[in-house]
């Protein structure tokens, strides 16, 4: 096991001897960029990073701005004192909540039951109105010390450890088929393929083996 | 930490072998040009982008114009936090003769017959609000902000994971240009995986909520039931 952006450089770097680096073909600083694309793509397709997000409730608000590090939202929790997570809100559309209450943006209460979001998790912040968002219902009229917890599958960094039989089989074809593309696309869609094939082949390991049993957890 | 669009910049200019600085294939404004255009086809076909927009209520003004000039589809309309329901200006023209000068609390938008500019979106809300301050919004699908290169360090606006996706959709339109880099196969190639992008945010973007998600339980109605199926009134044989 090996931080992803070492580990994929170094393998790279044997494929592909003296080109990558200052004054060579390719500069260190876009195979990190690739390698990131590389990680992200894999971690979405395969579920391989579970990530979670503390938001302190503000009073009288129901809409909080998500993290970009989100690929999918599956859990969210409630605790009132701020660190006891012991209430599960249920997802919702904004259909369901108007047939559960026409103005049910004013509703207050003791605690918050159902949430909804808004664009897809992981869109990154550029204005109030344009960011991925959780709405929640009910409110608090006094909110503070209490905290939501959302929670699910994410996106690592460069130092996130990966084992590197994983790095060989998925991130190793994907910079591969991008790096190859300009000389020989076929070759690179076959790099591609690879890709895919070890995100299908390695996914097994890391979707929970319960994922028929209601409520468990899978990575689409 | 966010993907900007200076990082999506520099990505691109490397995978064609230029630097943005020489600019030697491709000229940066061009380059924008199809990010936004690659942007624009993600948040119309995969519906990734709740775009929001609030605006107050004006006593006797009915007509909204909403503030960017993107085509969006609007999913919701709400007013003073209630939902509002679409008609068609037809419908209420049959139900309400007096309709252009009724006024009170809006319940229903419309968009029909009030787009006379195709690059502005504007809607009617019906009745005409009789209260000023009151909160509008307007929840749609579309982009709202465009890159630009005069904001190199504003994130590109789009989910992190799929940032570095948006590069395959600026290659595969860039290959297809007419010039020295011309090339139909590695714009096909950029192509196939721009659609392989697209189809896992498409995923990602109509199941975004989990599996155990609350659903609305079917109403009760007439449907198939044999009770529902029997005459109220069966006539004596003759």
């Amino acid at each position: 096991m090996s931080a992803v952006g070492a580990g994929v450089l170094a393998k790279l770097q044997k494929r592909l001897p003296n080109q990558i680096g200052a004054n060579r073909q390719w500069s260190s600083t876009y195979v990190s960029s690739l390698i990131l694309a590389a990680s992200h793509a894999a971690e979405e397709r395969i579920g391989m990073t579970w990530t979670s997000q503390e938001i302190a409730l503000a009073n009288n608000t129901n809409e909080y701005r998500l993290d970009s590090k989100f690929v999918s939202v599956e859990a969210v929790e409630f605790a009132l004192d701020g660190s006891t997570y012991e209430r599960e809100l249920k997802a919702c559309t904004f259909d369901d909540l108007d047939a559960i209450s026409a103005k049910w943006r004013d509703d207050t209460g003791q605690e918050p039951t159902r949430y909804a979001l808004l664009s897809t998790p992981g869109h990154q912040y550029v204005s109030d109105g344009h960011a991925a968002r959780i709405v929640i219902h009910r409110m608090l009229a006094s909110a503070s010390p209490a905290k939501i917890k959302v929670s699910g599958w994410g996106i690592g960094t460069a130092s996130t450890n990966v084992p590197d039989d994983v790095q060989e089989r998925v991130h190793v074809p994907y910079c591969m088929a991008i790096m190859r593309a300009e000389h020989d696309p076929k070759e690179a869609a076959w790099f591609y393929q690879q890709f895919v094939k070890g995100c299908d082949e390695i996914k097994g390991r890391f979707v929970q083996p319960y994922a028929d049993v209601p409520g468990g957890l899978s990575c689409r | 930490m966010s993907v900007t669009w200076q990082n999506i910049k520099d990505f691109f200019y490397e995978t064609v072998g230029d630097t943005a600085s020489a600019q030697a294939f491709f000229l940066s404004e061009d380059v924008t040009a199809w990010a936004n255009e690659a942007l624009r086809e993600a948040a119309e076909r995969v519906e990734f982008s709740d775009y929001t927009e609030w605006q107050e209520s004006t006593s006797g003004t009915a007509t909204m114009v909403l503030s960017h000039a993107l085509p969006v589809a609007l999913w919701r309309v709400e007013y003073d936090d209630e939902k509002m329901q679409p008609v068609t200006l037809a419908a209420v023209r049959k139900a309400n003769r007096f309709w252009a000068t009724h006024s009170g609390t809006p319940r229903a938008y419309m968009l029909d017959e009030m787009r006379t500019d195709a690059d502005v979106t504007s809607l009617r809300l019906y009745p005409e609000p009789s209260a000023t301050g009151d909160t509008i919004r307007v929840y749609g699908y579309g982009v709202q902000y465009l890159i630009s290169d005069a904001s190199p360090t504003q994130p590109v606006p789009c989910p992190e994971w799929f940032a570095y996706c948006l590069v395959f959709g600026m290659l595969a339109r860039s290959y297809m240009a007419d010039t020295e880099m011309q090339s139909y196969e590695r714009s096909e190639f950029y192509r196939s995986l721009w659609e392989d992008a697209l189809m896992r945010l498409r995923g990602r973007s109509y199941g975004r909520l989990n599996k155990a998600r609350q659903f609305k339980p079917s109403q009760p109605g007439r449907g198939l039931s044999v009770r529902n199926l029997i005459p109220e009134h069966i006539p004596e044989p003759s």
